[in-house]
């Protein structure tokens, strides 16, 4: 069968992972063309180049009307409402309906939005799939007197030093690789792809009604999902940062990490991290903490090629971010790894993602005790 | 206030107040507070009063102890002065520069009397010129901007002169040309005026392009006038201003809230008499940021009596209302801008370990935080420098970035790196390139002239933020910070 060409828009860095593992999990669709203003200064050159990254094998261009056209479908990938690029991703909706193209639609719409949208393509024969996050069930009084429910399935954690430090290719890269071992992965997380990809869309952080509650409404959600879809290993994505980065860029304290890892108890622990935290002086008492905080070690570290730019002083409360070469980070990564109590690299490579998830079947898969819990 | 530390000993400032015994460790960038004892302990240990340090007991000795135990009093000096940015300044150019300044003219409607491009009291600066940017090197440093900062989150770009709306046609071809180039990613724009040439127009424009505006004035009229007149009649241009303000608030409302007042205080002037500036209905609703006049090297500024204690005792009741003692209302604006600044500078010092190899506080990375580009495309620091330097050239929109001269304007602290290194306001230092230019090179000599000062202002930062805890615990309280 001929595979379906996918025109992604608007592209911006956020959405590497994305395009490069939409064929990976949607085999039966092919990327025909990664479209983005030309105000990004990307016009004809590899989305790599936005991560200063080795070539990814896909080039980016401006021209919005000629690679919808050349399409079957239009993706358009997820922003934030406060993003300039919002308005820019409603832009491609509408050519998209214009030129009567099927539409994936990652981006967050108001109700109403969405619901036009959907009677317009429904009208004019356009295929519209609106990704829904999951909701989180409701629990009784009763499931709230029990202890919580202990997954079955070893549960694999990856949570961020800080925002966009590569967690979501890592955690597509980790679900993936499991995959092709022939695990039965239920992959959950905040990522508004995972809808499109087949995995659990969720955003934990935005649950509403009293502390307590929540461990437990999260914890029915994943009982609800084990026994649904009978895992082999779950893989959560943590939605926001394990922790404050510091005084000014505070995240939401770790709350969200807190409250999930409450609910749900990590087997392994994959912490990304920004440029340039290399040394076991750093990650020892990042570890201990976790694990008097959350309950877990960290197991693997990912390094980003994200240098903190602790000079940006336009936007106080969000870190700012200068890309390294990925050779750089490599280099210094294949200096240290060997001799680093956790496994360290980049694990957006998957030449080191391998050896995570050797790890990972060794002690969670064939390890030659565990406890019954 | 001790100039340096000697290698042996902690690398701390000890210091007291009416109520408190404290010292500042520059290694953690951290103050303690300590009792008498310990203090005095601590400052034998510094002063190598052998027989001063016999007399104390064991109790004294042991605390001194438990802080080292928890890493303060610590006697590690930086080893080398490198700022941390060095090895990657090139990719911070290359894909970070977070905005810029283009000098769209040198020329200027205005003659104000302090002004550093005056023809006759700055000899070492630029004059005054009829020297305009033209579009062709605008819409190269547009596009210079825009290969280097791919990393950028929040471009922008400002329009400095002269008085930059003398060149209103270029700005506006510059708009219009940076919002196509940089297409999706929600640039912005930013000019500093004296606000002469505001007509409906330009007002319905600026409100339009969501410009960022500040607006030089200096005063109520009698102090405006002093200085800032018009350069074809030497006549005041209070009026002018004051009516092009409310005319902005009458066209554009929400944009106005947006403006601010750049106030160039001389302190000759009475202090009540500059602040009635903001009697004016609608000068009363818009932020203040105000700095004193600068005088060319060497020059004192002069101080008048009604100034310092007006400034003092506005400085008092505004840290009182900072503490919710006061109302803020009763404190007079530039007083607030003061407290809002001494906040800020507060914030800076809190918990960071100095390594072994670092760089005094103080400069920026050259060219990164707001890339000045001359009329003629050349490339400095910022538009505060000395344009005809040489050691604050860093290249051009034809040659690129003049790497050279950007790593030693960046490590400006290895000019004087031993006193450096065994400087209490290492952390805190606030001397940059600007500083140690002479005669185009940068100089040791000069540069040491301003530690005093720089010191000066570290100590103030550290005082104030003394002074905000004994108040906060004298309110709730506390008679003595420490027993």
């Amino acid at each position: 069968m001929e595979k379906l060409a996918i025109c992604a828009v608007p592209f911006s860095v956020e959405d590497i992972p994305v395009i490069v593992n939409l064929t990976k999990f949607k085999p039966g669709y092919v990327v025909d063309s990664v479209v983005a203003p030309t105000g990004l200064g990307l016009e004809g050159k590899d989305i790599a180049v936005i991560e200063n990254r080795d070539e990814l094998g896909y080039t980016v261009t401006s021209n919005l009307n000629g690679s919808v056209k050349s399409s079957d479908t239009v993706l358009i990938l997820s922003k934030d409402k406060y993003d300039p690029l919002y308005d820019y991703a409603v832009k491609a909706i509408e050519e998209a309906i214009r030129q009567r193209k099927d539409i994936i639609c990652l981006l967050k719409l108001d109700k109403e939005t969405m619901n036009r949208y959907k009677e317009i393509c429904y009208k004019k024969n356009i295929g519209f799939h609106y990704i829904f996050e999951d909701k989180l069930p409701r629990v009784s009084y009763e499931d709230i007197s029990e202890p919580l429910y202990h997954p079955y399935a070893p549960v694999v954690f990856i949570g961020e030093l800080a925002e966009n430090v590569q967690g979501y290719e890592v955690f597509c890269n980790l679900v993936k690789l499991c995959q092709d071992k022939s695990l039965r992965v239920s992959a959950i997380g905040l990522e508004r792809a995972n809808g499109l990809f087949g995995f659990h869309t969720i955003d934990f952080s935005d649950i509403k009604g009293e502390l307590s509650n929540r461990v437990y409404r999260i914890n029915k959600y994943i009982r609800n999902i084990e026994e649904h879809e009978n895992p082999s290993i779950i893989i959560i994505k943590l939605p926001k940062p394990m922790m404050k980065f510091d005084e000014d860029v505070r995240y939401d304290f770790g709350l969200s990490a807190y409250l999930i890892s409450q609910s749900v108890p990590a087997s392994f622990f994959i912490a990304c991290s920004p440029y340039g935290f290399f040394s076991e002086k750093f990650w020892k008492p990042i570890s201990d903490s976790f694990q008097a905080k959350f309950g877990y070690e960290i197991d693997a570290v990912h390094i980003s090629n994200k240098l903190v730019d602790n000079t940006d002083e336009m936007d106080k409360n969000r870190l700012s971010f200068v890309h390294m070469p990925t050779w750089k980070v490599q280099e210094i990564i294949e200096e240290i790894s060997d001799e680093s109590p956790f496994l360290l690299g980049n694990l957006t490579d998957l030449k080191y993602m391998d050896r995570v998830v050797d790890e990972i079947e060794d002690s969670l898969f064939h390890a030659p005790y565990g406890l019954i819990v | 206030m001790e100039q340096l530390v000697k290698q042996s000993k902690p690398l701390i400032l000890t210091f007291k107040t009416p109520l408190g015994f404290y010292f500042y460790e520059t290694n953690r960038n951290e103050i303690v507070a300590v009792n008498e004892q310990l203090y005095k302990y601590i400052d034998a240990v510094m002063q190598d009063d052998e027989q001063e340090i016999h007399q104390f007991g064991e109790e004294v000795v042991c605390q001194y102890d438990d802080l080292k135990d928890c890493g303060y009093l610590c006697t590690n000096h930086v080893k080398e002065i490198r700022h941390p940015a060095t090895d990657e300044l090139e990719l911070f150019l290359e894909r970070k520069i977070d905005s810029i300044t283009l000098q769209v003219t040198q020329s200027c409607n205005l003659r104000c009397s302090y002004c550093v491009y005056s023809e006759d009291g700055y000899p070492s600066q630029r004059s005054h010129s009829e020297k305009m940017m033209s579009f062709e090197t605008a819409k190269k440093a547009v596009d210079f901007y825009f290969m280097h900062s791919m990393d950028t989150k929040h471009p922008n770009i400002s329009f400095y002169g002269g008085e930059p709306f003398l060149n209103i046609e270029l700005i506006k071809r510059v708009v219009d040309y940076a919002k196509k180039v940089f297409e999706g990613r929600n640039i912005t724009f930013t000019t500093t005026t004296n606000a002469t040439l505001l007509t409906d127009d330009l007002i319905d424009y600026l409100a339009e392009n969501k410009f960022n505006l500040m607006i030089s004035l200096d005063g109520p009229k009698s102090i405006h006038n002093q200085n800032r007149v018009f350069a074809v009649n030497r006549k005041g241009s209070y009026d002018t201003v004051i009516k092009n303000i409310a005319n902005m608030w009458k066209r554009h409302p929400e944009f106005a809230k947006t403006v601010s007042i750049s106030m160039v205080i001389n302190p000759e002037n009475n202090y009540e008499e500059i602040n009635r500036l903001f009697n004016d209905r609608y000068i009363k609703k818009m932020r203040c940021l105000h700095s004193i006049v600068e005088k060319d090297d060497g020059e004192m500024v002069n101080y008048a009596d009604e100034y310092v204690n007006g400034s003092l005792y506005n400085q008092f009741i505004g840290i009182l209302s900072m503490v919710g003692r006061f109302k803020k209302d009763g404190v007079r604006k530039t007083a607030i801008d003061e407290i809002e600044n001494m906040e800020h500078e507060m914030q800076k010092i809190r918990y960071g370990v100095l390594g072994d190899i670092a760089a005094p506080g103080g400069p920026c990375i050259p060219g990164k935080m707001r890339l000045f580009i001359d009329y003629k495309g050349d490339f400095f620091p910022c538009e505060r420098i000395n344009e005809t330097s040489e050691c604050m050239h860093l290249g051009s929109l034809d040659t690129g970035f003049d790497m050279n001269n950007i790593n030693s304007l960046l490590n400006i602290g290895k000019l004087t790196e031993d006193d450096c290194k065994d400087c209490w306001a290492f952390t805190q230092c606030v001397i940059c390139g600007k500083k140690a230019d002479k005669n185009g090179k940068l100089s040791a000599e000069k540069k040491r002239n301003y530690c005093q000062e720089s010191k000066t202002m570290a100590f103030s930062k550290i005082k104030n933020k003394v002074l905000l805890f004994e108040l906060k615990r004298h309110l709730s309280g506390e008679t003595n910070s420490l027993l």
